[in-house]
């Protein structure tokens, strides 16, 4: 079928999923109960008439529910996703402001997390019931049960407040640390391209710790995912066959064992992204990190709807849009789903 | 499936539950993990149960505002918070607001997902297809952005917190569900149950289900312990149970602002580690279990041994193919 | 290749006494249990026996090939003078695929999924010769076109996936042959394909020349095609051995016999049932002092329970083990 088509395929098979996301956001913004339009515009707000005129009309709340539907959607496509009621701006221009910082925290915490993860199940599996194997399935027990927003708080006691390693929980950078020029949002990226090299240093050092607080639960995943697939790589007929050739030791673990056993691995990537996001939620706040997992703990306190379903709605978007890539890899490195067998 | 009445010949034949219950004895004492996890999960349900009974002080009533932020020791196990209230008391009871919660919230995903599975699995379909796109679309939110989203929506509570962690958990059911009905449906001792003219309810009911269900129990085990940490998250976050309640998540948040009093937060999350980490251990006890082609890993000798099994006998390699 | 006569050139593989145990959860199980036998070049040896007798695992065992731990091997294996069980594993990596090579019965589960045919076929040749890359698939293409791949060009940059079973065994000889090996072990390769296409790989095995083989199978009907001599395994042991004309017309162990015998076919006076051997084969954790086949034996006698009998000469070179029809008169050679 080749790549192309299957990947084409395949993002097109995330429309309807979009849509369905559409919908749901849609339905959540209109029809929560109680008085919605108190509640989406907040006390003050609510009990003045013009705004809430001003309200019904924008979002045609007047009109029936498939022309609000569309209404809605138009107001999608500008770039309209209502108004926050905490910060006072829009919150299209809420999330740009805080969608880079998550974006970068949530792409370190993979790396991390996703190294080490590979790096521990492979050795897991090779040194097969011994002590590596025992530490490892343990590691990647307590990882998958370890509330990530504890952890947070307990690593930031031990390494900060304890060892004074890390810095404490003060954001993407020292106080007093002025942040590079803007290009992609991401301070590591902006500061390398200025060439700054202080700013990049500090950017890194901010980043440890979140990063790896909030990778634990992939890292835990990922370890245990790949000790699973390569013992079973490790006991395939065709290391044996590969045996009678003469192969054996590393030549025999790189080419026949590896890419098998990596395969089902990416699989778990999809799942990783999932749980990053969510578990993004949960750590940026005990870090005062200002990306929109913050701005959505925030918004849900202050009753800030428009704020939580404009996020959520980000969220999954870049969510459906993760799995199909992930799936477009999956094809790209096993033939079988890619030659269609 | 025969029972001991279905076999008038020999009596030496055990009965189906004689032997699932000498089954499960063998299995518990020869599985450290499945023992160890069902002892932590139980003592906590006891704990639940019974600290009204026993409890040192009133997790909510008792304010020593002179002792406020003690470290453990004396009569404080645990400490005291800023209010000078007991953290064990509160960390004990704390166990009698999540657990329900996570028990309630797995019970009715576990009940619709499945519920709406079978449907689709046995409908087909138009049916098949509505169904698999909408279990599809609440799977494409991260689940805690999305419970936090319905939570926010209908407002914080302990009931609301069910509701959300219920809606993030049930679509995956429904998958599951509905995979088992496809695969079990073409098997033979089906056919054969509606070739002699049982209803289509019965067939589910009786011939159908008791199959599908293995990997739905062992889900449904470990989904228990991600409901305890998706509760605990969204308490974590304020739009679970209201404050003063005893909550472990609001207590690691409360935490947060006094990080040197380390005990505030450390005890209510070694209070979900632990109940969740006993759930793991039962799911991966139960999946091992389950998982016939691992029961021959499980005996001393381990893979290398099936490993073996599987190079020297022809029949299974063919199986592996 | 047939002779005749006892070839008097150094046989190409010798096994002398070989044993092999394995841990179990239940106990050891003895899964061969010191076989000897010998092949000369350019000979087609068969080994015959039901599921679980031994002959897959003695000649893995044979090559090293069964994981250490809880497999034990004990014995001798030379191939062509060297002695396999003291080789370090260079040497032996050095000898497996080149001297000596192995084809499987599962060609599906037995190749990498993810690797291409022509890589897979010259990934050992490669290693010993140092090929490059260029003259490594035009050398799968031409191994290709000698098995009867059609459209080998092609087939050489497919995965085992898009090939036929049939195609895909073929490929697996190509594979062993890449290395010009002086024997070909081959555990039941035809055993998974349909009756045609195994016919075909038959013939293609026979026209195979310079190469001795050893062929595992339980199909009497392969065998008898095939083989110019034939051994017999039961629970570990060799029971009976000889030329394929002797032992198929002649046979002696009352095993053998029943095999044989349960070979259904037209000119069978009562063709209404299928005869078969009744009883199980002896699990290998618990078996027994004497003649394994005992329990099953029409001919059995109170002596053959106490002793395993030797394999004694019978009949020009066939052997047999059995107290009862092959009673040793002189010592078994």
């Amino acid at each position: 079928m080749g790549l192309l088509r299957f990947g084409v395929r395949r993002l097109l098979l995330s429309l309807p999923t979009l849509f369905g996301l559409l919908v749901i956001t849609f339905l959540l913004t209109n029809y929560l109960p109680g008085d919605p339009l108190a509640r989406l515009l907040g006390d003050r707000a609510g009990s003045n008439p013009q705004i809430v005129a001003a309200y019904r009309a924008e979002w045609g709340l007047d009109r029936p529910l498939y022309a609000q539907f569309a209404t809605y959607l138009g107001n999608l496509l500008t770039g309209n996703l209502g108004q926050s009621t905490l910060s006072q701006r829009p919150v299209a221009e809420d999330l740009t402001n805080y969608l880079p910082a998550t974006i970068e925290l949530t792409i370190c915490a993979i790396t991390v997390a996703g190294v080490l993860g590979l790096v521990f199940g492979i050795v897991a599996a090779l040194f097969h019931r011994r002590w590596p194997d025992v530490a490892v399935r343990g590691l990647a027990l307590v990882a998958s049960g370890v509330p990530v927003f504890w952890m947070a708080l307990v690593s930031l006691q031990v390494f900060y407040l304890g060892l004074g390693w890390v810095p404490g929980p003060e954001g993407r950078l020292g106080r007093g640390v002025e942040a590079p020029p803007r290009v992609t949002g991401a301070y590591t990226v902006d500061a390398l391209l200025a060439g700054r090299w202080s700013v990049f240093g500090d950017a890194v050092y901010h980043l440890i710790l979140p990063s790896i607080v909030l990778g634990m639960f992939f890292l835990g995943l990922l370890a245990r995912i790949t000790r699973a697939s390569m013992l079973e790589a490790l006991q395939a007929p065709y290391v044996v066959t590969a045996r009678s050739k003469g192969i054996s030791g590393f030549a025999l673990v790189r080419v026949h064992v590896l890419p098998n056993a990596l395969i089902p691995t990416v699989t778990v990537l999809g799942l990783a992204v999932g749980g990053l996001l969510s578990g993004a939620v949960l750590t940026e706040t005990t870090f005062s990190w200002p990306g929109v997992g913050r701005y959505a703990v925030d918004a849900a306190r202050a009753l800030d709807f428009q704020a939580v379903l404009g996020v959520t709605l980000v969220i999954g978007t870049i969510y459906v849009v993760t799995n199909a890539v992930v799936d477009i890899l999956y094809a790209a490195l096993d033939p079988r789903i890619r030659l269609g067998g | 499936m025969t029972t001991a009445a279905d076999t008038p010949t020999t009596s030496t034949v055990p009965s189906r539950t004689g032997l699932v219950l000498r089954g499960s004895l063998a299995a518990v004492r020869s599985d450290a993990a499945l023992v160890i996890g069902c002892a932590v999960v139980l003592a906590w349900v006891v704990i639940a149960l019974t600290v009204p009974l026993w409890k040192p002080f009133d997790p909510v009533g008792f304010q020593d505002l002179a002792g406020r932020l003690a470290p453990p020791g004396g009569t404080h196990w645990f400490g005291t918070d800023n209010l000078g209230r007991d953290v064990f008391s509160r960390v004990m009871y704390g166990t009698r607001l999540t657990l329900p919660i996570a028990i309630g919230a797995v019970t009715i995903a576990v009940c619709w997902g499945c519920l709406v599975g079978a449907v689709a699995g046995f409908a087909g379909g138009l049916v098949d297809e509505v169904v698999m796109r909408l279990s599809d679309i609440f799977l494409a939110f991260p689940a805690m952005v999305l419970a936090l989203a319905i939570a926010a929506a209908l407002g914080p509570s302990g009931k609301n917190v069910v509701i959300a962690i219920a809606a993030v958990t049930w679509p995956e059911y429904t998958r599951l569900m509905r995979g088992q009905v496809l695969s079990i449906r073409n098997n033979l001792h089906v056919t054969a149950a509606e070739s002699v003219g049982c209803s289509r309810s019965r067939v589910f009911w009786r011939h159908v289900l008791p199959f599908g269900l293995p990997p739905i129990v062992v889900k449904a085990t470990v989904d228990l312990g991600m409901a305890i940490l998706l509760a605990a998250g969204l308490s974590f976050i304020g739009v679970g149970a209201a404050p003063p309640a005893p909550e472990w998540g609001a207590m690691v948040s409360d935490a947060r602002t006094r990080m040197d009093q380390w005990w505030l937060g450390l005890f209510p999350g070694l209070a979900i580690l632990s109940i969740v980490l006993a759930f793991n251990f039962i799911g991966d006890s139960l999946r091992d279990r389950f998982d016939p082609r691992m029961r021959t890993q499980r005996r001393r000798g381990g893979s290398s041994a099936s490993m073996l099994r599987r190079l020297l006998l022809p029949s299974a390699r063919k199986a592996d193919a | 290749m047939t002779t005749d006569s006892p070839d008097p050139r150094r046989p190409v593989f010798e096994v002398d006494g070989l044993e092999v145990r394995f841990r179990t959860g239940e106990g050891v199980a003895r899964a061969v249990n010191g076989i000897s036998f010998s092949v000369h070049p350019g000979e087609r040896v068969a080994v015959v026996g039901e599921s679980g007798c031994g002959k897959s695992a003695s000649l893995l065992a044979a090559l090293r090939l069964l994981p250490s731990p809880p497999a034990q091997v004990a014995g001798r294996v030379l191939l062509d003078g060297t002695d396999l069980f003291a080789l370090n594993a260079r040497e032996l990596n050095d000898v497996l695929g080149r001297d000596v090579a192995m084809v499987f019965q599962d060609s599906l589960s037995s190749l990498n999924p993810v690797l291409r045919m022509g890589r897979q076929i010259t990934e050992g040749v490669r290693r010993h010769e140092g090929l490059s890359k260029k003259d490594a698939r035009a050398y799968a293409t031409e191994l290709l076109t000698r098995v009867g791949v059609p459209d080998p060009a092609q087939r050489v940059d497919q995965y085992p996936h898009q090939l036929s079973g049939g195609m895909r065994q073929r490929a697996m000889i190509a594979m062993a042959l890449a290395g010009k090996p002086k024997l070909l072990i081959a555990d039941e390769p035809t055993t998974a394909l349909d009756v045609t296409v195994q016919a075909q790989i038959l013939d293609l095995v026979r026209g195979l020349e310079d190469v001795a083989i050893v062929w595992v199978s339980h199909d009497l009907g392969v065998v008898a095609g095939l083989a110019d001599r034939v051994l017999v395994m039961y629970a570990g042991y060799i029971i009976e051995e000889g030329d394929v004309g002797s032992v198929f017309h002649r046979p002696r162990h009352p095993y053998t016999r029943g095999l044989l015998n349960s070979v259904p076919s037209f000119r069978d006076a009562d063709r209404s049932r299928l005869a078969a051997i009744p009883g199980l084969p002896p699990t290998l954790t618990d078996l027994p002092a004497g003649c394994p086949f005992y329990d099953r034996c029409e001919l059995r006698e109170p002596r053959c329970s106490a002793q395993m009998p030797p394999l004694t000469t019978v009949d020009g070179t066939q052997r047999a083990a059995c107290w009862v029809t092959a009673a040793p008169l002189e010592v078994a050679s």
